[in-house]
C-alpha cells in the first residue's frame, strides 16, 4: 500500500466537514481549502456525490446561490458529527504516535 | 475542451441528482478546468465514474424493491394457481364381499393368495361397471375420467373400498357411491357373467377428506412468496455484482 492510496482512502465527508467547519464554502473553493490542509485532490463529481450525501443526511444545508456559484454551511448536527469523528482520531493517533515512540527500534 | 459535452455531462446521473446538483456540477467543473487546476479529460473520467456510482447506488436501492416485488408477484401466483387448481378431496364407499362358495375356493386353491379379492378389484373397475356408474357420478365425466378418478383396493380378505376424488366433498361422495352400487348391482345380477358374488355396501361415502381450499391457499401461496423471493435474490445478487464491478475509489479523483 502507497501513501497515495492511504491519502485516497481518507473519509471525503470528514474532509468537506472539516472544510466547512471553518465557514461556508462553494464546490470550487471546497476543493482548494481540501487540497490545501489535507493535500487531496477532489473531483468535482466526487466532491458533489459526497456534499449530495452530506446534504440528505443533514449535516451541511445549501445556502442562497451567489452569482452561480452555491455556498454550503455545515449545520449543528453536521459540527458535531465532525468533532465526534476527530476526537476519536485524535485519540487513536495518540495512541499510535505514543506506541511507534515508544517501540524498540 | 468542448463546452457543450461539458455541459452535457451531468446528464449522465440519476434525473433526481441532476436535477439538484447538475447545473452546479458543471458551473465547478468549467471553473477548475479553466483554473488549470484539473486536466479536461481527469474531469471527463470523473464525472462519468461518478454517474456510474450513483446509479449504482439508485440501483442498491432498487434492489430491495426487486426482493419485496418478486415476492409478492410469487405469493400472488400462488394463490391464483391455488385457486385454479383447487384440491381434490376423497371420499371412500366400503363394500364387503361374502367369502367364496367352497366349489370356487376349491378351483382357486392353487392361485395366488387374495386371488379372489384381486379378482373383485378388477372388476369393480370394469367397464361394464363403470359404465353402469357414469350417469350418476359427478359431476358428468367421460369412462376415461372416472376410471382415473375412482381407486379400488382390498383391504381385507372381504372388503373392497371404492375412492374417489372430486373437487368437493358432494362430488367424491357421490362419484364413490355410484361405483361402489354399480359394482353390487353388476355381481349381483342374475345375469352376471362373473359367477354368483355375494356383495353388500358395508359403509356409504358419506364424507371427504383433504386440504381444504383456505389452507391449499396459504400453503401454495406461501411456496409462490418463497420462490419469488429466491427469484428476486438472485435478481438483486446479479445486480449487485454487476454494480461492484462498476465501482472505483472516488477519492481518487
Amino acid at each position: 500500500m502507497t501513501k497515495d492510496t492511504i491519502r485516497g482512502s481518507s473519509d471525503r465527508s470528514i474532509l468537506i466537514l472539516t472544510s466547512l467547519a471553518g465557514g461556508p464554502k462553494h464546490g470550487y473553493a471546497l476543493i482548494k481549502d481540501i487540497d490545501g490542509f489535507a493535500g487531496v485532490s477532489l473531483g468535482p463529481g466526487t466532491l458533489y456525490s459526497a456534499l449530495a450525501k452530506l446534504e440528505a443526511a443533514g449535516l451541511v444545508e445549501a445556502l442562497p446561490a451567489e452569482d452561480r456559484r452555491r455556498p454550503y454551511a455545515i449545520t449543528p448536527a453536521g459540527r458535531e458529527f465532525v468533532s465526534e469523528r476527530l476526537t476519536e482520531s485524535a485519540r487513536i493517533a495518540e495512541v499510535g504516535l505514543r506506541r511507534i515512540a515508544e517501540a524498540p527500534s | 475542451m468542448n463546452r457543450r459535452l461539458l455541459r452535457a455531462l451531468p446528464a449522465l446521473y440519476p434525473r433526481a441528482w441532476r436535477d439538484r446538483y447538475g447545473a452546479e456540477l458543471a458551473g465547478l467543473t468549467e471553473d477548475l478546468i479553466s483554473a488549470g487546476e484539473i486536466r479536461p479529460l481527469s474531469a471527463v473520467v470523473n464525472l462519468a465514474g461518478v454517474a456510474a456510482l450513483e446509479w449504482g447506488r439508485v440501483l442498491a436501492g432498487s434492489r430491495r424493491v426487486v426482493v419485496g416485488e418478486v415476492a409478492v408477484a410469487g405469493l400472488v401466483a400462488g394463490i391464483v394457481f391455488a385457486a385454479l387448481h383447487p384440491p381434490l378431496l376423497t371420499s371412500t364407499a366400503l363394500v364387503v364381499v361374502a367369502p367364496p362358495p367352497q366349489s370356487v375356493q376349491a378351483a382357486t386353491s392353487n392361485g395366488p393368495p387374495g386371488g379372489y379379492m384381486a379378482t373383485q378389484v378388477l372388476i369393480a373397475g370394469s367397464n361394464p361397471v363403470l359404465m353402469n356408474a357414469l350417469p350418476h357420478a359427478r359431476p358428468a365425466m367421460s369412462l376415461n375420467e372416472l376410471r382415473n378418478n375412482v381407486q379400488i383396493e382390498s383391504l381385507a380378505r372381504s372388503i373392497l373400498s371404492v375412492s374417489a376424488t372430486g373437487e368437493n366433498a358432494a362430488d367424491a361422495e357421490a362419484t364413490a357411491n355410484a361405483v361402489a352400487d354399480s359394482y353390487i348391482g353388476y355381481v349381483s345380477s342374475p345375469d352376471s357373467p362373473v359367477g354368483d358374488v355375494q356383495a353388500r355396501m358395508l359403509e356409504l361415502a358419506t364424507n371427504a377428506t383433504g386440504r381444504p381450499l383456505p389452507a391449499s391457499l396459504l400453503i401454495i401461496g406461501g411456496f409462490g412468496a418463497l420462490y419469488g423471493s429466491i427469484a428476486g435474490a438472485t435478481v438483486a445478487l446479479a445486480l449487485g455484482r454487476a454494480d461492484r464491478g462498476s465501482r472505483f475509489d472516488p477519492l481518487q479523483g
